[in-house]
């Protein structure tokens, strides 16, 4: 079969609360665009099919796979990326409870859990023990075993509630 | 790793976007949520030259309540049917079905359409749709028409549509006074494919069972009076149906296995169908159960 050759192509992207236009083929994942043209390296990279959960981004406020989405598709839509949402300083009370209770080893699966535990709070602000482990199935973890990252959305929907 | 290079299009319409197709011939591929075509454009399992996104196509998306029928847009995604309120009054099952696919992040995108056109022995939504008689709206080189569910699905992955067709709509005939439905299905994980499934619905004495992710193509049996069995004459029937369905083993489970608890998840369908939210409350344990 004959490959098409790579033509690029202008997407308007924004990202993080900013508009920038970048030249991208088809082809590349809204993952790779957000790591290497926009330097997103919380954007973590797992299984490139959908199944764990680390390429977790929201896109107009829900959890998406970026690695199941190409950048041409994203135009005209709110992305946000972990980085995002606080600084060492002053960071959001999602990431103040995942260090509070030990919600992290490696971190690799951090971004997605944080991104989609934040999605969830937006919509549901106290949420029961299910919900939140219904919210955060499609998240693997191969570190933590997955109690203290519940107990981290516990305490993050308190923090939110103290304001 | 990375798909092939590729041409992107996303037409403003559904005429536009059958063009495009019919030039792309066999090299065309339609791009919906990308939740199943993606992964396997991945994994160079698919190598289309020309996509169609339909993204900027309008009026695909949403439920319609016309006069004998529900139409449900064929871009509308899982999560939009799961939080849809009259549709989850009028049909139960369609909320209690989304709830079992995937997880968030797959059914923000992942689009019913998307589902029935990929036709994944293990899917719920073209189980569910030949449960409730539904037909695709299907448009084409030479227009508009209707396609029954049955004849749609023609094998595993496989569909009866042609390169340049597009699903727009599926039309569910409306539910009958007293009809009910329901899904039950049983998976190693919450959001996990199915091991087996099945879609029930039931109205007075008879049943109408669709099972998933047992064959290679959901199968469906008819009893006009089921409810009149005793108990123990249900059983056997569900048994005996379990026993002469087609059912495939790989590495997830056996044939064997498949064909038995095909009649339990039959049994749990029908409670589902029974109890008020068609099976959402049990679904949200039933990964646990295994
Ligand atoms: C981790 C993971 C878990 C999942 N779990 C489940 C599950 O439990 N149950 C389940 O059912 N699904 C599951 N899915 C698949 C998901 O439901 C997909 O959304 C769905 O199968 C395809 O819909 P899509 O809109 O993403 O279609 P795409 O991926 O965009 O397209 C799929 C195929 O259908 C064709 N197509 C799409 N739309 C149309 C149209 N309107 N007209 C003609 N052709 C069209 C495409 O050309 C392609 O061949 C899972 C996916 C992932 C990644
Ligand atoms: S990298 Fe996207 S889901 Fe695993
Ligand atoms: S902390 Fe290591 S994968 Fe979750």
């Amino acid at each position: 079969m004959s490959e098409p050759k790579a033509e690029k192509v202008a997407v308007t992207l924004n990202v993080n609360g900013a508009e920038r236009t970048v030249t991208v083929e088809p082809r590349w994942l809204l993952s790779d665009v957000l790591r290497q043209e926009f330097g997103l390296t919380g954007v973590h990279i797992g299984c490139e099919h959908g199944v764990c959960g680390a390429c977790t981004i929201l896109v107009d406020g829900e959890p998406v796979r970026s690695c199941l989405q190409f950048a041409v598709q994203a135009e005209g839509a709110r992305i946000e990326t972990v980085e995002a949402l606080g600084t060492p300083e002053e960071m959001d009370p999602v990431q103040t409870a995942f260090w509070e209770k030990h919600g992290l080893q490696c971190g690799y699966c951090t971004p997605g859990m944080v991104l989609t535990a934040k999605a969830l709070l937006d919509r549901v602000p106290n949420p029961t023990e299910a919900e939140i482990r219904h919210a955060l199935s499609g998240n693997l973890c191969r570190c933590t075993g997955y109690q203290f990252i519940v107990e981290a959305v516990e305490r993050a929907a308190e923090l939110r509630a103290e304001g | 790793m990375k798909p092939v290079a590729f041409r992107y299009h996303a037409p403003a319409s559904v005429q536009a976007a059958v063009g495009l197709l019919e030039e792309a011939g066999f090299e065309g591929k339609v791009l919906a949520g990308g939740q199943s075509l993606v992964p396997m454009m991945n994994f160079r399992l698919a190598r289309p030259g020309v996509l169609v996104d339909l993204r900027k196509v309008h009026g695909l998306t949403g439920v319609r309540f016309e006069a004998g029928h529900i139409v449900v847009g064929a871009l509308t995604t899982h999560e939009e049917i799961f939080l849809h309120e009259e549709l989850a009054r009028r049909l139960p099952v369609m909320r209690a079905a989304a709830a079992l696919i995937g997880h968030w992040g797959i059914r923000v995108r992942g689009t019913v359409g998307g589902s029935v056109a990929h036709a994944d022995p293990a899917a719920e939504w073209p189980a569910v749709m030949m449960a409730l008689s539904a037909s695709a709206v299907v448009s084409g080189p030479g227009g508009e028409r209707e396609v029954p569910m049955e004849e749609l699905v023609a094998g595993p992955l496989t569909t009866t549509l042609e390169p340049a067709d597009i699903l727009t709509a599926l039309k569910i005939p409306e539910p009958a006074a007293g009809e009910r439905s329901g899904i039950y299905e049983v998976a190693r994980r919450p959001g996990d494919f199915a091991l087996v499934g099945a879609v029930a619905k039931t109205r007075g004495a008879s049943v109408r069972l669709t099972w998933f992710g047992l064959g290679t193509v959901p199968q469906s049996r008819e009893s006009e009076r089921f409810h009149d069995l005793s108990e123990e004459a249900q059983t056997d029937q569900l048994t005996a149906w379990g026993q002469e369905l087609e059912a495939e083993s790989d590495l997830h489970a056996s044939a064997t296995w498949r064909k038995r608890v095909a009649a339990v998840v039959a049994r749990r369908a029908l409670l589902a169908a029974a109890s008020d939210d068609a099976g959402l409350e049990a679904g949200e344990r039933s990964g646990l159960h295994v």
